[in-house]
């Protein structure tokens, strides 16, 4: 199985990457910007970052490629599968980053307050590629004092997944991204079945994470400021609203509760890709694992309107360690990943988004199946003021935490919704965000 | 330094004696002092201060330790701890006792189930909690489906109700360690001298009493040693929180040595963590310090 | 417990239900572990698996960057010199102990006994800052080198034993001149082969087991051990229960190999460490 799977995607990326090259020769303009000064560079260089398994090779293909056009340079990839935050960290504290790294989108405050990470601000000026036609709201998060200090390296939206199969067998029209939360609870209803002896739910009409992208959604999806001046604000009324419609869903049975699907694992995908959840809101991650194994119709829309729109920013940034010896070959490196000829390698996989505009609009960099209009849609929309906030407290582990358990003790139906989020702002006033 | 030769010939036997004892134990008493005691105290100091690793740490004086009695997270630990300690180990001394005694008669064949027995002390606790996540699932776990099929129980979320998520785990934790202290007990039951049941025996006493006034007093020691690794073991539990429950649901199974864990790996918040290990530390102390009284026979280590 | 033939019965009832319960979760592991995603998610749950999947075993041993072998290897690293230099270290300290005399040598021994109660976490974060600022993050050393030089549990269980030698085993040796080093090495350590098999056992299990070293002391794939391995087919991407199902059992086969081989030294140990202290 997973031989097929690398052969699939040995083949996407050699379609991609021809694809992409071709392209370069064609129009001039898109040539790599740094090429000139990549063939005068040299030295060894650390790149480390997390992810999975195919991303680690697609990372290497990138490295590889860099280094056909800088012959003196060696980059070193280091590839840490998990706990990825916890070890960078470690590895900060003990004085020894690598000259590259990824760093989560709301992990990046501590690093900068401890003056490690170099400014990039005169990068972008040298490579100004880096920065021309990006989607908006997404250098912000690695924007401190004015200096960028870590770039979004892409970004992967979130968006409904539809088993279009069961949609048919139960005689439901497929949501358009027009719909709205009203729409989907009906929806999730409608598609939840029982088995045979009634006893038990056999298919959920839909599941919910209990996971920082879904909480910034559905909040956002009702105009939730949830962090605001410097305060943690759940106890809100639209705050309350949006977590409210993930309540509902378990509490009408239409979704499982968090805790017993996440207890087969992290995440809820699994049960997408057996047929046991009929829609499931994901970031565009999935999208390989569901390509190579749903044996049904399936694709994506925009996530149901509440009385507006936010898609979450997920996103891991790069940063360069102040304490590097070769700024210029580092950012000489992420420009070169940055590049369209970068990208493509990367974007064939379908992992993730690319944060360029034009290249939203390109087949070769968001392909499908799924439908790219969810996708392409939600960059209008990324980020919000609460998440950017937030996420800049550099404190937001700890944050997180606070929320994720006190809401599991809501999904699982130990406390209510408003209890839950009232100690969720106590906890993190109170301790984490006082003075 | 296990060369004798290098001892001046002018030392007396007691003297050579006494430098072989002094460089057989150089080693490993530097490893315990660099690696057990030294941290212990370095602990206490680092508690002392707000330290995220990535910058300097600044003094906090007594403030972590004020903050830690103020922090829900932590007492909700604490109490965890108590409750485990409450449902734990009642469950598993009486269980590990009885398959003691179930053994301690003359079967064919205990060899053969004291080795089943003790088959899943052997298997690493990932493997055990992975599996036991997965029996426990409300929805497609086979415990829950034997529990409706047989006695018609709507299925209970094991690890996701607050009310029974520790429960759960303490009785996993009581299949996987029944085996080890069921050898312990079964040790001291054997050891009881033949002599005494005769004696018993001749007065005609029934087997209750032969149970309760001489059985359980002197396997009593194993008890209470049992008893007092079971608190300590409290405390160092981990890896079944991190890979079963990661604390939740909500904050009911957080444990003493997994928020200390999440304090000082995933916020960074070194000094916070230190001070919880301090007060852990203390605990430990009277805790041992208690138990010790409370047993009549000291620890004897045949000094 | 009375004796009788009624008794008897029940008593085999028992221990037969007892093993049932034992042995249940092992065999809805062996279940699952050939079972295809879908049949996992089943309800109701089938037993038995309708199409035996032996392809889980092979992903589950060759899934992500490193192998299972390779796994297994790295565990093998830590394992191997943390059990043979602690049964040296330790029953040479056991030797000292039990039989020579020196200035504070029971105080020392009592701190080596007190230390059996501290709690892991209470030295973890000073420990690990020790390594660190050496260097030693992303390597072995770390989980090698504390239980390297002796722990006390081992040097506990040595010198029970050596107390329990006679006096007269090193006393004719003494006279002619022998030295404790070559007594300890030529007359102890033959007769103790039983205590250094249980001892191995347990040193070995413990390393090849420890979960919560690795997760704090390792980051780079290629130095996984195999317990990290097995956790890592839970993240986002591959939360495979048929291969995690499948990959436990080949976790589970190396130390249940080395237990049904040496149960008896375990047995004794336990006794001796368990009863004694």
């Amino acid at each position: 199985m997973k031989k097929n799977l690398k052969k699939a995607m040995a083949f996407m990326m050699a379609v991609a990457m021809t694809a992409g090259l071709a392209l370069a020769a064609d129009v001039k303009a898109d040539d790599w910007e740094g090429a000139e000064k990549a063939a005068t560079l040299s030295g060894d260089i650390q790149y480390m970052h997390s992810g999975d398994d195919y991303e680690r090779e697609m990372y290497a293909g990138v490295f590889e490629s860099y280094m056909k056009y800088a012959p003196e340079v060696h980059v070193e990839q280091m590839y840490v599968p998990s706990d990825y935050a916890t070890k960078l960290q470690t590895l900060a504290s003990a004085n020894s980053l690598p000259d590259l790294f990824w760093m989560g989108e709301s992990g990046i405050k501590q690093y900068y307050d401890a003056g490690m990470l170099y400014d990039m601000t005169p990068y972008l000026e040298e490579y100004p590629d880096l920065t021309e036609d990006i989607v908006d709201g997404v250098l912000e998060y690695g924007n401190f004092d004015g200096k960028q200090v870590a770039f979004p390296k892409d970004w992967t939206s979130y968006v409904m997944y539809l088993n279009t199969d069961m949609f048919a067998e139960a005689g439901v029209d497929v949501p358009t991204n027009d719909w709205t939360v009203d729409d989907y609870k009906e929806i999730a209803a409608k598609l939840t079945k029982k088995t045979e002896d009634g006893s038990r739910v056999d298919v959920y009409g839909t599941a919910i994470n209990n996971y920082r992208a879904d909480w910034i959604n559905w909040m956002g999806n009702y105009g939730a400021e949830w962090f605001k001046d410097g305060k943690s604000n759940f106890s809100d009324e639209k705050s309350l609203q949006g977590l409210g419609v993930m309540y509902d869903l378990i509490q009408a049975g239409s979704a499982p509760s968090p805790g017993t699907v996440s207890s087969t694992g992290d995440s809820e995908d699994r049960l997408f890709i057996i047929g046991k959840v009929a829609m499931y809101p994901s970031g565009r991650w999935v999208i390989p694992s569901f390509r190579q194994e749903c044996d049904f119709a399936w694709d994506a829309v925009e996530m149901p309107m509440g009385t507006t729109r936010v898609c979450p920013f997920i996103c891991s940034m790069v940063g360069i360690a102040s304490t590097t010896k070769l700024p210029d070959v580092a950012a000489n490196v992420l420009s070169y990943q940055m590049s369209d000829e970068g990208l493509v390698q990367v974007m064939g996989s379908a992992l993730s988004l690319p944060a360029y505009n034009d290249l939203m609009a390109n087949e070769e960099y968001v392909n499908t199946p799924p439908s790219a209009d969810a996708f392409i849609n939600s960059a209008a929309y990324l980020g919000s003021q609460s998440q950017l906030e937030a996420s800049q407290t550099g404190k937001w582990s700890e944050y997180g935490s606070i929320i994720s358990a006190n809401l599991s003790d809501a999904f699982e139906g130990n406390v209510t919704l408003e209890e839950a989020c009232k100690a969720i702002d106590e906890q993190a006033n109170g301790t984490l965000f006082a003075d | 330094m296990n060369n004798t030769s290098t001892v001046k010939h002018g030392l007396t036997l007691r003297q050579k004696e006494a430098a072989t004892g002094v460089a057989f134990i150089a080693l490993p008493l530097l490893s315990l002092l660099v690696f057990m005691y030294y941290p212990i105290i370095r602990s206490f100091f680092i508690s002392l201060y707000e330290w995220n690793l990535l910058q300097k740490p600044t003094f906090n004086g007594v403030n972590n330790y004020k903050t830690l009695f103020a922090d829900k997270v932590f007492l909700t630990s604490l109490w965890n701890t108590c409750r485990w300690v409450i449902t734990y180990v009642p469950m598993s001394v009486v269980t590990s006792f009885l398959l003691a005694l179930l053994l301690d008669q003359k079967l064919k064949g205990a060899g053969f189930f004291r080795t089943l027995y003790y088959l899943p002390v052997v298997a690493p606790i990932v493997v055990v909690a992975l599996l036991w996540v997965w029996i426990y699932n409300t929805d497609y776990g086979i415990l829950n489906f034997i529990l409706e099929k047989l006695f018609h129980i709507k299925p209970i979320g094991w690890l996701t109700d607050a009310r029974f998520s520790l429960f759960a785990i303490a009785v996993m934790s009581v299949w996987k360690w029944a085996g080890y202290n069921m050898l312990i007990f079964l040790a001291a039951l054997q050891g009881i001298d033949d002599s005494i049941y005769e004696a018993a025996e001749l007065d005609g006493v029934t087997p209750w009493t032969k149970l309760f006034y001489i059985k359980i007093p002197l396997v009593m020691p194993s008890i209470y040693f049992v008893m007092l690794t079971a608190v300590i073991d409290a405390f160092q539990m981990f890896t079944e929180i991190f890979i079963m429950t990661k604390g939740g649901p909500g904050y009911s199974t957080y444990t003493v040595s997994y928020y200390l864990w999440s304090c000082a790996f995933e916020y960074s918040k070194m000094g916070y963590a230190c001070a919880m290990a301090a007060v852990m530390f203390v605990i430990i102390l009277v805790v041992t310090l208690i138990q010790n009284k409370v047993m009549d026979r000291r620890v004897q280590y045949d000094m | 417990m009375v004796q009788g033939k009624g008794h008897k019965f029940i008593s085999y009832f028992l221990v037969t239900v007892v093993a049932a319960f034992v042995i249940l979760p092992f065999v809805w592991m062996v279940a699952s572990a050939f079972k295809s995603q879908r049949e996992l998610f089943a309800y109701p749950p089938t037993f038995l698996p309708t199409v035996w999947k032996w392809q889980n075993f092979t992903e589950a041993a060759s899934r992500g960057s490193i192998s299972f072998v390779h796994m297994f290897l790295n565990s093998m690293k830590i394992a191997i010199p943390t059990t043979v230099f602690n049964i040296i270290f330790s029953s040479m300290a056991g030797y000292a102990f039990a039989r020579l005399r020196f200035k504070f040598r029971d105080t020392i021994f009592m701190l080596f006994i007190a230390s059996m109660m501290v709690p892991y976490a209470i030295t973890l974060i000073p420990r690990f800052l020790m390594f660190r600022t050496l260097g030693f993050y992303d390597t072995y050393v770390p989980l090698i080198l504390p239980a390297m030089f002796g722990t006390a549990f081992s040097i506990f269980l040595t010198r029970q034993f050596f107390m329990t030698l006679p006096k007269e085993l090193e006393e004719a040796a003494i006279v002619d001149g022998c030295s404790h080093f070559r007594i300890w090495w030529q007359i102890f350590l033959p007769l103790t082969k039983p205590i250094i098999a249980t001892l191995a056992v347990f040193q070995f299990q413990g390393a090849y087991n420890d979960f919560l070293g690795p997760v704090i002391y390792i980051a780079s794939d290629s130095k996984f051990t195999v317990q990290m391995g097995l956790n890592s087919f839970r993240n986002s991407f591959t939360s495979r229960y048929d291969l995690i199902m499948a990959g436990s059992i080949l976790a589970l086969i190396p130390v249940v190999i080395l237990f049904i081989v040496c149960q008896k030294y375990i047995v004794r140990g336990i006794v001796m460490g368990g009863v004694k202290g």
